[in-house]
Order: structure tokens, then sequence, then C-alpha cells
């Protein structure tokens, strides 16, 4: 089941604006996941706890989470699975067009299996 | 971060304890002692003359942050520039206070060519780039919209 995990550089108000659109999706900011406790944690102990705790993190961050992803593959460490979205076709500032691109993703995929799942969403 | 072209040469005293330690440091980094103390003053300075800014380690090396935030203030600056520069609006969009987000601006106009390479990585990690570090990626194409 699809569970996801805004990552900071997203706009709280999507997850409230995703909840509101559809009841039946689970997703939380990372300021508000937890009590807010991994807030101003590194992207390697986020994606452990959302691991542990089957999230799929939703991300802009290209830089630092891929990395951490490479080494865990290469190690066969699992993952609660990435969206990589792409701010050349969803820029941040585009909260709407993320809200309906993730409402999207959510009808689409939300049964699947989504351990060490990468996508790209753009 | 990026070293400074042009160096001087200053001699520092340090206990033997603190000796060992920025060497431990430096070995970690694959650094020399020098670089390492160059490196950490470096930081101090820039942590003593900017408001909200820490440094932090991350798989892609040390990064500029916000302090008790996750983000990187390449990520920030990210925002900033989608909002076609409007601090007011990226403050809301991360629920933080404008002079928060004005830090991090600031601090990018001082180190422009650091915040705007890290910005350039993000970027060229495309797909392609993706695939290649996560084999098991696959594209989504949100749904368009219909046409009137």
């Amino acid at each position: 089941m699809l569970k996801l995990l805004l990552n900071e550089e997203i706009a709280p108000s999507v997850a409230a604006a995703l909840r509101r659109r559809e009841s039946e999706i689970v997703v939380s900011a990372l300021v508000e996941w937890e009590g807010g406790n991994f807030v101003g944690k590194d992207t390697a102990e986020i994606l452990r706890e959302a691991a542990d705790q089957e999230w799929t993190l939703v991300t802009y961050d290209r830089l630092k989470v891929p990395p951490t992803l490479k080494s865990w593959t290469e190690e066969e460490c699992l993952h609660g699975g990435v969206i990589f979205v792409d701010e050349k076709s969803i820029p941040q500032a585009e909260t709407t067009m993320l809200i309906s691109a993730l409402n999207w993703v959510h009808q689409v995929t939300a049964s699947w299996e989504w351990t060490n799942r990468a996508l790209w969403l753009g | 971060m990026a070293k400074a072209a042009v160096s001087m040469v200053i001699s520092m005293r340090l206990s033997v304890g603190t000796a060992k330690r920025l060497r431990r440091l430096a070995n970690r980094y694959g650094w020399t002692p020098s670089d390492a103390s160059a490196r950490l003053v470096e930081e101090g300075l820039r942590r003593s003359e900017f408001a909200f800014i820490d440094f932090r380690d991350t798989a892609a090396g040390r990064h500029a942050c916000i302090q008790a935030s996750s983000l990187a203030v390449w990520e920030v600056i990210q925002i900033v520039r989608s909002y076609k520069g409007d601090v007011a609006a990226t403050a809301k969009h991360l629920g933080w206070s404008q002079v928060k987000v004005q830090a991090a601006v600031h601090y990018a106009e001082a180190f422009a060519s650091e915040i705007n390479e890290a910005i350039a990585d993000n970027q060229a990690t495309d797909i392609a780039a993706l695939k290649n570090m996560l084999p098991q990626t696959v594209e989504f194409l949100p749904k368009k919209p219909a046409s009137r």
C-alpha cells in the first residue's frame, strides 16, 4: 500500500490538499510525520525510518537521496520506495500541479508493493 | 564547500588531544590535517557571519544547511527561484519565517558558485542518471488535463 511521505522541501499544504481531495490517501508532510521529530535529521535517517514504517518518500532532492539509496541497493538493504519529482516538469511553486500528479500516482499505484521502488515523476 | 583560491600560512598551537582529533577527522575525509583545519575555520567563520547556517555531512558531500531543518541552502534557493525570488511566498511554502529564508538568500549571494553548483548537480541527475544509480527506476508521467 502506498503511503506518501512528503520531504521538507514540499509545502505541507500539499499533504492537506491531497487528504481533502482523496479521503483514502495516506500522506504526511515531514514536519507533521512522527510529531516532526525527523525535521533536521539527515536523509539516511529519514529513509531508514520511512523504510521501517513502509512510507514512500516524495522528494525533489536528487543530489543527496540517490547516493544513499545506491549504497543501500548494493548492500541489499530495503527502502520504502522513493518518488523523485522533476522540478522542470513540476516546479516546487506549482503545488496544484504536484497535488494533481500525486493524486494520479495514488490512483494508479496505491495497491503496488512499494518496497525498493524508485519512480521518476516528470 | 569550495576552497579559497589564494591562501596564506598561519601557524597555530593546538593541544595534543585536539591535534589527534583533527588528524582523525582529516583521515575520515581523506584530507590533510592542514586542509581539515582550514575547512573547519572557514565553516566556523561562515557560521558566525551568517544567521541560521550550519554545515552537515551528506551522501553528496558536506553542505551548508539551515538550522533546525533537513534542507541544504541550495534546496531553499531552488524553491526561492521557483517562486521567482519571492521570499515571502517561499517562507509561506515552507512554513518558515521570512528571516530564515532571507538568511539562505544572503548565504547564496555570498557563495553563489557553491550554491549554483549544487543546484546544477541536482538538475544533472536526470532520469538516465537516476537509472544508472538505481536500476529499478521507472518513469511515471502524470495524466494531462483533458483539453477542451
